[in-house]
């Protein structure tokens, strides 16, 4: 079952692949490296925006004839979906010519496509690539959509189990009434 | 097969939006949420409150700079925090502002230590017969939770009143409070034993260091933390014998305890004051109020002092840190230049912040609901006398607008100096504590805060 999900979310995503690709093939000015998601799509990426992961980076340093792009680097946690979205987040930030107002404008639309979930997963493959603007941006994003939230919705946000027994919560809810008990 | 297991390890994941990633994400909320969220579960809770987490949160929250005022009420303590800018324009927040008063109720006596990336030491003292029990504690006035372990705690007879010392460690990534017995160790009457604490969760108790090198007795004051990982004291490297007025500066020396290494070291003071005697300094019959203090205003270790018999206000800064000939003095003023309305003889100041262009704010806390913002205008150079006077504006608690002595313009001018000269520092200062005194009535629950504010204005008159 959930192999069969999985294979028709990849299907239309590598034609879109094959299409990036061809876009990256005509600017060849810049040297590449060959990333390898968890799905196994090779993907060209320019050095300059590949070395900002700190995983890339890291793998490079143990073994540097992999940036001779004869070999693909493995990124084992991240899918390609979430690959492409990371591409385009650097692709528009490392634009000489997008202003401030772009990037913001842009910064809303790349939130506005994403779901909780997508959100979540692309937090990780962030996280597992160690790249730092767009983890931050990530993280500050998720604040924002929880900060006036309630508790039972961070509950299931993050998948916390509720360990505290009612009297406690109970409590906890007296003594911390200052901190807005009109959400709960 | 391959694509299943990766997908179920992918969901796990999901699953495991735990920990550092929860952390990073709640480190960027204010507050409010915060408290809100730690009844998410226990787990989560332990993170929020755990002083890490208060330091990453502190360097990411936007506003910096708070102080926190002590109000005594007969059943219990009032705090208050108050962002510096409005400080200095005397605009302290009443009490009556029930949204940001905190109130604490502890069964036994305390004493606030010091602060340090938004954290507050606390030491409870509760007494059993011939014994006292001092309890360390972290209290977070931000979540209003207090972090602590009963290993804390340490015991000793009721004739010892240590002196405490609270900073953060950089190369250990902790937070220690220090504590400096009174009593000499065995033999030798210049050293004194002393103690240093890991605040972490799980961590051991109190555990001897190098004896501290001086005796410190008569100034007793707590440990002043300075950037540089250090904690300071002033301390007399003479013997227990010598009573305190017939000392000189020159036996003065200010001891200093890296918190990393945790051994001790001497600074010398400014050789300037070599040969004044200490006695001038003091109110022969108010030893409490502290005539020589240190402290550190823009990351300076700086020295405070007021000589009783010049009236003169002085302060000096050890611009390289462990460099005699460093030490700058910054402000020399008269007190009563200062034209403050009270018998400026009894008047403490206390120089709290400094900014970029040299100006100086001083709190004068002349009794127990009383505070003063004071603006040193002056040019700070070492020899000249200031030529520009101060303006002190006035504002009791909870009272109307006092008698300012600045413009309006005045205090335009000020507002864009707090903005431009503000060092980016965050401090949370702690209103220095003030003696219990009588002048409160009983007051029913709920006109409390009210009786406060009237007994403030009846004092003013």
């Amino acid at each position: 079952m959930a192999e069969e999900t999985e294979s028709t979310k990849t299907e239309p995503l590598k034609t879109a692949e094959e299409e990036f690709k061809k876009l990256e093939i005509t600017e060849e000015e810049e040297s590449e490296l060959k990333l390898e998601t968890s799905d196994h799509v090779t993907f060209m990426v320019e050095a300059s925006i590949a070395m900002k992961f700190g995983a890339v980076q890291q793998y490079l340093e143990v073994s540097p004839a992999a940036s001779a792009s004869a070999t693909a680097i493995p990124l084992h946690n991240v899918a390609s979906r979430e690959l492409i979205l990371i591409l385009e987040y650097y692709r528009m930030h490392d634009w000489v010519d997008a202003g401030e107002r772009d990037l913001k404008e842009f910064d809303e639309r790349f939130l506005k496509d994403l779901n909780y979930e997508e959100l979540k997963e692309l937090l990780l493959a962030a996280n597992y690539l160690n790249v730092e603007k767009l983890f931050n941006f990530l993280t500050k994003s998720i604040a924002n959509i929880i900060r006036n939230k309630d508790v039972e919705f961070v509950r299931t946000f993050f998948g916390i189990d509720n360990d505290y027994t009612p009297e406690e919560e109970a409590a906890y809810r007296e003594e911390n009434a200052w901190a807005g008990v009109k959400f709960v | 097969m391959k694509q299943w297991v990766v997908v179920a390890l992918r969901r796990n994941l999901v699953m495991l939006v735990c920990d550092d990633l929860v952390i990073e994400i709640l480190s960027w909320l204010p507050v409010k949420s915060l408290v809100r969220f730690m009844r998410a579960s226990k787990s989560l809770n332990t993170f929020i409150s755990d002083p890490s987490f208060v330091k990453l949160h502190r360097e990411r929250s936007p506003d910096n700079g708070k102080l926190l005022i002590e109000y005594f009420t007969h059943f219990s303590t009032l705090f208050v925090s108050c962002p510096i800018p409005s400080i200095l324009d005397n605009n302290i927040p009443s009490t009556i502002d029930k949204e940001q008063r905190q109130r604490l109720y502890f069964r036994s006596d305390y004493e606030i230590v010091g602060s340090c990336n938004g954290l507050v030491c606390l030491v409870f003292r509760q007494n059993f017969f011939w014994w006292v029990s001092y309890r360390a504690s972290l209290w977070n006035p931000a979540t209003r939770k207090i972090f602590g372990s009963h290993c804390w705690s340490m015991l000793l007879a009721n004739f010892q009143s240590p002196m405490f010392g609270f900073g953060y460690d950089n190369l250990s990534d902790t937070y220690k409070v220090a504590a400096v017995l009174p009593l000499p160790s065995c033999g030798d009457s210049s050293s004194l034993e002393s103690l240093v604490l890991r605040a972490r969760a799980g961590e051991s108790c109190w555990r001897c260091i190098q004896n501290f090198p001086a005796n410190s007795t008569i100034f007793d004051f707590d440990g002043v933390y300075l950037r540089n990982n250090t904690l300071n004291w002033l301390g007399s490297t003479l013997g227990n014998s010598n009573p305190l007025f017939d000392i000189t500066f020159d036996k003065l020396a200010i001891i200093s305890l890296d918190l990393g290494n945790e051994k001790y070291s001497q600074l010398l003071l400014p050789r300037a004051l070599y040969g004044l005697r200490i006695a001038d300094f003091c109110f022969p019959n108010r030893p409490y109020d502290k005539p020589i203090t240190i402290g550190v205003l823009k990351d300076y270790l700086s020295l405070f002092l007021q000589n009783r018999m010049t009236h003169n206000f002085s302060l000096w800064q050890m611009k390289e840190f462990g460099d005699q000939k460093s030490w700058t003095q910054l402000v020399n003023i008269g007190v009563p230049d200062l034209h403050l309305s009270d018998i400026w003889a009894r008047v403490n100041l206390v120089p709290f912040c400094m900014f970029e262009d040299g100006h100086v704010v001083m709190i004068r806390n002349q009794h127990q609901y009383h505070w003063h913002a004071v603006f040193y205008r002056g040019r700070l150079t070492a020899t000249e006398r200031p030529k520009a006077a101060i303006g002190g504006g006035r504002r009791p608690i909870g009272g109307k607008e006092g008698e300012g002595r600045r413009s309006g313009k005045r205090g335009e001018r000020r507002e864009s100096k707090v903005k431009e000269g503000w060092d980016g520092e965050k401090v949370v200062m702690v209103g220095r504590r003030e003696r219990r005194r009588g002048g409160m009535k009983r007051v029913r629950k709920g006109k409390e805060v009210e009786q406060v504010a009237a007994t403030i204005e009846e004092r003013k008159e």
